[in-house]
């Protein structure tokens, strides 16, 4: 009972968070659209050959085209349903204490109410032995995980792992569009072997070339190595996006920016006092884009500045 | 024959905008159900979690007999009126229960080894928990009637909120404005 309630605009983060709703839609068409793309080039680019033509191309590309769009549609479903087992053990959890166990399920619980979760959808808990101070949303078919670090457990409140954790949730009530970006380089790394494997056997392509034919080929070639990194640049804004969306909903559920706004100050602090070891034990090797916080990715973080300053515009004590 | 055709599109569009809004009122009116049913299940927690406070509290502070009493009474009282299943009832109930955890939580500080024992930390984790998840479940069941209310009276959804009887809901209301506040337990 330290602090006087806390006023909060919910006009301001209702509209808030329905804009950055708006941006995220956006970045799964974009991502759609990239996938279906690629398929489509790596079809160009294996199936056509470079004497093709103009009618022949055309009918190509109407009979492919609704190919792509279908395997495209069909790799969503299949990944929004995938399963984040094999993330978990990559980040290997632990057992803790029943008492710690039961804190941070109960907080878990608490935030999961709030957020309208029932049964199957309140999300399980990991916790994750590492001193650097960190927190993950997983989500697929077989439920959802929350995980925080020994090191997140340590110097938080439980005001503020609440935050923590709502940012978590958030998370997951949004869904995530990073895997999207690994299909599409698989995609256009798939499209490039298979259309050199196939150019390579096939031989020359005899008769006349048909530019147009051969332009395609060579579009569909610099597409595919495009791909990959005009997905990345896509996500790379969104996620942003994300983060603030997570950060949003977290005080639209605990109505408590100001408890979010220290743990992120916290977190800021901890990790720019003690140098934590790089890559192999360091927890954002495991899961480098999930973190709730990512020291190393200020381009697809806001920086915690940016975002404690957007939660007090959401009514957080401004002296935080 | 174009006439005709042009017609039974219209009707066509006409009812399908009639399911879609029909069930987005019904899925929110579920919605409220649902979340009261959540406030009711987190009161009975804390309703079942009291004895076992009162039990423990027993053992360190025997002579705070009145206390006690009046905590067993306030939680008979809240039980009562959560039986009623309206809306104040559980109001009520919510009020009488928090208040009587309260109780026991001031008892805790004039009783250091009380308060120091392993036991009474965990159950004072609990209670902590379970005033936040029924503050969390009210404030869930507020955001699903104000969601319900809204699509009730906006135009053009009230049109079928009127013909099918869609009533408004009420929020829950606190009418003490410390009990908005959870328990607050520090660890540090």
């Amino acid at each position: 009972m330290d602090s006087a309630p806390v006023r909060i605009d919910r006009e301001s983060f209702r509209v808030r968070l329905g804009k950055l709703k708006r941006g995220i839609a956006i970045s799964w068409v974009v991502n759609f659209t990239l996938l279906a793309l690629t398929i489509e080039a790596a079809l160009i680019f294996t199936l056509l050959s470079g004497s093709t033509s103009n009618e022949k191309i055309v009918s190509f590309l109407l009979s492919t085209i609704p190919i792509s769009l279908a395997i495209a549609a069909l790799s969503m479903v299949i990944l929004s349903a995938r399963s984040w087992k094999s993330i978990v053990l990559e980040l290997g959890t632990v057992q803790t204490d029943p008492a710690t166990t039961k804190y941070i399920q109960n907080i878990v619980e608490e935030m999961s109410i709030a957020a309208g979760l029932r049964g199957d959808e309140i999300p399980q808990v990991g916790v994750i032995p590492s001193d650097e101070p960190n927190a993950f949303a997983l989500a697929g078919r077989g439920g959802s995980m929350v995980a925080v670090t020994t090191g997140l457990l340590q110097i938080t409140t439980r005001e503020e792992l609440q935050g923590v954790i709502a940012h978590e949730i958030g998370h997951l009530l949004t869904g995530d569009s990073k895997a999207m970006t690994k299909l599409i380089a698989m995609s256009s790394v798939v499209g490039i072997i298979s259309g050199i494997g196939a150019r390579f056997f096939r031989g020359g392509d005899n008769g006349n070339k048909n530019p147009l034919a051969i332009a395609l080929i060579v579009l569909s070639l610099i597409f595919l190595i495009a791909a990959p990194f005009l997905s990345q640049l896509a996500n790379a804004s969104m996620q942003r996006k994300r983060e603030s969306q997570a950060d949003a909903m977290a005080v639209r559920l605990t109505r408590n920016p100001d408890a979010l706004a220290k743990a992120l100050r916290k977190i800021d602090g901890a990790y720019s006092s003690v140098a934590f070891p790089k890559k192999k034990h360091s927890v954002d090797h495991a899961a480098k884009q999930l973190a709730f916080f990512n020291r190393n990715a200020y381009r697809t973080h806001p920086p915690i500045e940016e975002r404690v300053h957007e939660l007090k515009r959401m009514g957080a004590d401004p002296s935080i | 024959m174009l006439g005709t055709i042009i017609a039974i599109v219209v009707v066509a569009i006409v009812v399908i905008w009639a399911v879609v809004q029909y069930n987005g009122l019904v899925a929110r009116r579920n919605t409220v159900d649902e979340s009261f049913g959540q406030i009711e299940t987190q009161l009975q927690r804390r309703f079942d979690l009291i004895p076992n406070l009162v039990a423990t509290a027993k053992e360190y502070a025997a002579h705070e007999v009145k206390v006690f009493e009046s905590v067993t009474e306030a939680r008979a009282e809240a039980g009562r009126a959560a039986a009623t299943g309206s809306t104040e009832g559980v109001a009520k109930a919510d009020k009488l229960l928090h208040d009587a955890a309260m109780e026991i939580n001031a008892v805790a500080e004039a009783y250091p080894d009380l308060k120091a024992s392993a036991n009474f930390g965990q159950l004072q984790e609990e209670l902590a928990s379970t005033e936040n998840k029924v503050a969390f479940s009210r404030q869930a069941y507020n955001d699903s009637v104000n969601d319900y209310n809204t699509k009730r009276e906006s135009f053009p959804s009230n049109i079928l909120a009127k013909i099918f009887k869609f009533t408004a809901r009420d929020m829950f209301t606190v009418e003490d404005p410390a009990a908005r506040r959870a328990v607050r337990v520090d660890f540090s």
